[in-house]
């Protein structure tokens, strides 16, 4: 009934605005006054550009609140000053006063919408502002207007990258990188994008300078994103040229087992993991992780318990230990001994507690697995599944009604988790909302078609719900799934109640054919054969029925008088008393 | 078929009923508690089953009276007089008085069923009451007694026998009811077992009376009429007989292929329910396989308790009601024509309710507006589930739907306590008891007082009430088939016997008619074969008619 799935987790970025880049924007705005961009800021020629003049010094001062009420001065000499307004703007932004300094570059702007030290400052008011997309595009003016301006196309990269818009960000990086070659966090960031994106070819050169100039802690970074976004063919390559480069460095062979193993290459991870040092509860770790891979279960038991062993503290390990075990039916209270190990070394991992209660309710602990769930506390992709145990568990406990809102918020959290749709679609067929039913089960059988119990379930419920338009469509596809005999009968079933008579006659044959027992499908054709006024026919299908049901009698009979019969669970064999006769 | 169903379902959804329900058993003075072995557990099948209920107006003069079976205690009488069943006049003005021992019917014992009928045609209508043991035939004197005839008429039966259902039916039609009784279960108190014996005597891991799976099945019985106040088993000449080891219930006899000539209907439980379709020569054949009412849609067999025969799609063809044991639905079975049948519970919205046991049930009008409605009543047989399991217990409401035109909304809930209010309902009757022009509802709960489901119109629909009178024909006219035209409304219906769960109801036939003011057309089709046709019939009125084209018209009986 349920199926793991597989966690994706978000993607880990440096952060929007590096701190070199912060740095940057505001030392290298007082520089691009001596520099380049001082073209752009006239030096003033009036007692307001005396008052800016000072400003400047004092900021460079680092006398902030003198530097800006100079630049006020200066506005109040001229209010339409567009340096002032900048200059003071930057001030603020040095003073934290972000919503100060936005209002002084909008101003600016209005005065003079291509006063690019404007834009560009502004853009940092909003990046500390958490308007990443204004910031964005107040960039983007800079870096039109001065495409070999690095630090401006690295930092709009950096905001494009934390919106995931990574192959505008490789745009803006590899100008960067041209401006700037010898720039190795350009190209760092250059690296891990182009990889990300799988575009490995491209990345290549920038792969290798990377590894010419990385430390362990940058080498570590980026691989750590790559493995984090599931790219693990492409921390593979990077950890393999390291690897190449420095082939006794424990931590790197490490990663590179990880990322094989993510990779899929568990084989390689197995090898390279021979040649670490032995005793190690990663090595080990890392060891049952590619064996459970291959399916050589033995040895991946035997290596998570050697890295429990080694660490006794091992949460991770316990847990793996327990989902191996869970697939044996023989070792099923070890599994759930390892598991509660598992949430007990480490809890509040909700991945491990949501497993754990998942196993317990395969075992029919039904309140301890409720318990259980009840504790977990996540808001992330294990809450869906959370409730939709939950669900599960008030469903087994006889409690549709009180499952309904947990796999409510189940479908809302992830609306791809089918099992959680057949859920809904099971507790409101219980309580005769068939026609909610039926989309629920639609929904799950659409996100799983190849699933034959939610097509099955689909078709039943439209059926109910007496919409046999939509029936038909899942009770074909029930059928064309290898299905047996029963779904075969459903399809009959509704071909003959929608008067296509001669396909629901085949069809049920062919239910015939393949569950001989099935007495719904003689039943049905003796009167579909009535109904076309073919006496014969339906009086021999109706013979075959009675045959057959004399057969199931028999069987039932016999079944009966040779199971024991039950421990009464009231009255004990004993007899009954005037209390329990309760005469009125 | 479905008289635009989609368009009637959106239209009345919220729709008020246009009557109330208000029970009413207490102030009526209903002194009557229905005995049935054990309350809180039930040791053997035979406390299951609880007992009947019959309208009968046995002293002919327009009001009915109420006749109640009575079941018996398994174990020592307790102090007291022993339970029996009971008759009670109607006082008109809504009461009623205990008759019974100045009537002569006093009388315990495990009474199950009861059908009404004239069958020496004297005019007045007398009882037949089914048993575990010999059934009784109680002849109506005329003047407010009654004589047991059972052993002088032949249809007392096998004192060890458990008859069941039963209806008077004028099978050969030859003026003169026969007498049709199902049995349900070979039982004896001595070879009984103890709940939990054996694998039938346990119920989801609970050990409960045993059967009726494992025991041995039964037949049916008819007996034919002989003109002289005796009766003839012709059981197996007919052919009624022949089918064996099925556990019969609920007794419907009703002319499903319209040829003129009475067919039966016996709901079986865990066995195939049987149509015996008249052959027209004093013997019957049995299809309800073929025709679609022995199974489930799927062909499983379900347990068949109450039965109910009526039109409610208005297409010219006599429909049925099944009600079932829990995780069954009711079966509603859509005439197509000619017997051939359809299930359409899903279709006609009927298959909401799976947690409860039905019992008795019938097709009715209560708001008049010419739709028949449905409601049938409910209660479990193990009331020891009520320990352990949440989503069953042993007492449960009614059920009440509205047709909307051909399908069915679930307005139990809009209808009240008077529906909703959990009891062991079992036996129960339709008839307009207080004369408004409604007709109202009886329940023979299950050792619990009875309850009288009191219907008042809230709406201006007319209605018409018709009690026929056969002269050629049986004088209680059952079989005949009236129809009634009033404007664009055609309805059909037969007196009838039996029918429901055990139960009798009123044998008068009950039209509503909307707002049509005019009864355009009144056809009665005689089981002599004589038709007699009125026309232009006044609406809100209880008409007489009788066989050879009189009629007279009362706006109150007299």
């Amino acid at each position: 009934m349920m199926r793991s799935r597989p966690h994706t987790r978000p993607r880990q970025h440096a952060s929007p605005l590096s701190r070199r880049g912060v740095l940057w924007l505001s030392l290298s705005l007082i520089a691009s006054v001596c520099a380049g961009w001082a073209q752009s800021l006239p030096v003033p020629a009036d007692q307001a550009a005396s008052k800016i003049e000072a400003g400047i010094a004092l900021l460079r001062s680092h006398q902030l609140h003198p530097a800006k009420d100079a630049f006020s001065a200066g506005l109040t000499i001229n209010p339409r000053s567009v340096d002032a307004l900048t200059w003071r703007g930057i001030t603020e932004n040095q003073l934290e006063e972000y919503k100060e300094a936005l209002r002084d570059f909008d101003s600016a702007l209005r005065i003079d919408p291509d006063a690019l030290p404007a834009h560009y400052n502004l853009a940092l008011s909003l990046i500390k502002l958490g308007q990443t997309d204004a910031a964005i595009k107040n960039l983007e003016v800079v870096v039109k207007a001065q495409p070999a301006v690095a630090e401006a196309q690295y930092n709009l990269a950096i905001l494009l990258e934390s919106k995931q818009a990574l192959s505008q960000a490789v745009e803006h990086l590899q100008a960067a990188y041209q401006a700037q070659p010898e720039d190795n966090v350009v190209n760092q960031h250059l690296m891990l994008d182009l990889l990300l994106l799988g575009r490995e070819n491209e990345a290549q050169a920038s792969l290798e300078k990377f590894l010419q100039a990385a430390t362990p802690d940058s080498l570590q970074q980026s691989g750590a994103a790559l493995l984090a976004a599931g790219c693990f063919k492409q921390a593979v390559l990077l950890f393999e040229a390291e690897q190449a480069r420095a082939p006794d460095n424990r931590s790197v062979g490490l990663l590179l087992a990880r990322a094989y193993i993510g990779a899929q290459e568990d084989h390689k991870a197995i090898g390279l993991l021979e040649t670490l040092p032995q005793g190690d509860e990663d090595v080990e770790y890392l060891r049952g992780l590619a064996y459970a891979a291959t399916g050589a279960s033995e040895e991946a038991e035997s290596a998570f318990q050697h890295a429990a062993r080694i660490n006794p503290r091992s949460a991770r390990a316990f847990y793996q230990l327990g989902l191996l075990e869970s697939a044996v039916p023989a070792q099923q209270s070890e599994a759930i001994q390892h598991l509660e190990m598992a949430t007990q070394l480490d809890p509040g991992n909700a991945a491990y507690e949501v497993v754990l209660a998942r196993i317990l309710l395969e075992h029919d602990q039904v309140s301890e697995a409720a318990s259980l769930l009840r504790r977990v506390r996540t808001g992330g992709p294990e809450s869906a599944e959370r409730n939709l145990l939950l669900g599960i568990a008030e469903v087994s406990q006889g409690n549709a009604a009180g499952a309904l809102p947990k796999l409510e918020e189940s479908v809302t959290q992830n609306p791809k988790l089918a099992l959680s749709h057949n859920m809904l679609g099971f507790c409101y067929f219980a309580q005769g909302a068939y026609a909610k039913a039926a989309e629920a089960y639609r929904d799950a059988s659409n996100i799983s078609p190849e699933t034959l119990i939610f097509a099955h379930n689909a078709a039943i419920a439209f059926e109910r719900s007496d919409n046999l338009d939509q029936a038909m469509v899942y009770a074909k596809r029930a059928a064309a799934l290898n299905a047996g005999g029963e779904d075969h009968y459903v399809f009959g079933k509704l071909l003959a109640k929608t008067g296509r008579r001669d396909e629901a006659i085949r069809e049920l044959k062919q239910a015939i054919a393949l569950s001989p027992d099935l007495e719904a499908s003689y039943y049905l054709l003796a009167r579909i054969y009535m109904q076309l006024n073919e006496a014969e026919q339906a009086a021999a299908w109706s013979a075959k029925l009675t045959e057959l049901k004399q057969k199931h009698e028999r069987a039932y009979v016999a079944s009966k008088r040779q199971g024991d019969p039950l421990a009464s669970t009231l009255l004990q064999g004993a007899r009954l008393n005037a209390a329990e006769v309760g005469n009125p | 078929m479905l008289l635009g169903a989609g368009a009637a379902r959106s239209d009345k959804a919220d729709a008020p009923l246009g009557y109330s329900l208000r029970e009413v058993a207490q102030e009526a003075g209903l002194e009557f508690v229905q005995v049935c072995g054990g309350d809180k557990s039930k040791k053997y099948i035979l406390e299951t089953t609880g007992s009947g209920v019959a309208w009968i107006d046995y002293d002919n003069d327009g009001w009915l009276d109420i006749f109640f079976v009575n079941g018996s205690h398994l174990n020592t009488q307790p102090p007291g007089p022993a339970p029996s069943n009971k008759l009670l006049h109607n006082n008109r003005d809504g009461t009623f008085t205990d008759v019974t021992a100045k009537a002569g019917l006093t009388r315990s014992g495990w009474g199950q069923g009861v059908c009404i009928g004239d069958y020496d045609n004297d005019g007045f209508d007398d009882i037949f009451v089914s048993y575990w043991g010999s059934d009784v035939l109680y002849h109506n004197n005329g003047d407010g007694t009654f004589t047991d005839v059972s052993h002088r008429s032949g249809v007392a039966g096998d004192a060890s026998r458990w008859s069941s259902g039963c209806a008077f039916v004028d099978y050969d039609r030859d003026g003169k009811l026969d007498l049709l009784v199902t049995h349900y279960v070979k039982f004896s108190l001595q070879t009984a077992k103890d709940p939990g014996s054996n694998p039938y005597c346990i119920y989801r891991g609970l050990s409960v009376n045993c059967g009726p799976r494992g025991l041995m099945g039964e037949t049916s019985t008819l007996y034919h009429n002989n003109g002289d106040g005796t009766f003839s088993d012709v059981s197996v000449k007919s052919g009624i007989g022949a089918p064996s080891g099925y556990f019969g219930l609920g007794v419907l006899v009703a002319d499903f292929d319209n040829d003129g000539w009475p067919d039966i209907y016996v709901a079986s439980d865990s066995t195939p329910s049987l149509l015996f379709l008249n052959n027209h020569d004093g013997t019957f054949r049995e299809e309800g396989t073929l025709r679609g009412v022995a199974f489930s849609e799927e062909g499983m067999e379900q347990a068949g308790m109450g039965v109910s025969a009526a039109d409610y799609d208005r297409d010219g063809w006599l429909d049925l009601l099944k009600t079932n044991f829990s995780d069954e639905t009711v079966n509603l079975y859509h005439n197509d024509g000619k017997a051939a049948f359809t299930n359409a519970s899903e279709a006609a919205g009927l298959n909401k309710y799976t947690h409860f046991v039905g019992w008795g049930c019938g097709f009715f009008d209560p708001d008049n507006d010419g739709l028949l409605d449905i409601l049938y009543v409910n209660g479990h047989v193990y009331p020891e589930l009520e320990r352990l399991h949440a989503d069953t217990t042993y007492r449960e409401p009614c059920v009440l739907y509205r047709n909307v035109g051909g399908y069915f909304q679930d307005v139990s809930q809009l209808a009240g306590s008077a529906i909703t209010k959990p009891a062991t309902g079992r036996g129960c009757a339709f008839g307009d008891y207080n004369n408004d022009g409604c007709v109202d509802v009886l329940i023979n709960n299950q050792n619990a007082r009875p309850s009288l489901l009191k219907v008042k119109q809230e709406n201006q629909n007319h209605w018409i009430t018709l009690k026929l009178e056969g002269r050629k024909s049986n004088r209680s006219a059952i079989g005949a088939r009236v129809k009634c035209r009033a404007g664009s409304l055609v309805q059909i219906d037969e007196v009838r016997s039996g029918g429901s769960y055990l139960s009798q109801n009123d044998l008068r036939i009950h039209f509503g008619l909307a707002q049509e003011n005019n009864i355009d057309l009144i056809e009665v089709s005689w089981p002599s074969g004589i038709v007699d046709q009125f026309c232009n019939v006044m609406v809100d009125r209880f008409v007489h008619i009788e066989e050879g084209g009189r009629l007279a018209m009362m706006s109150k009986p007299v």
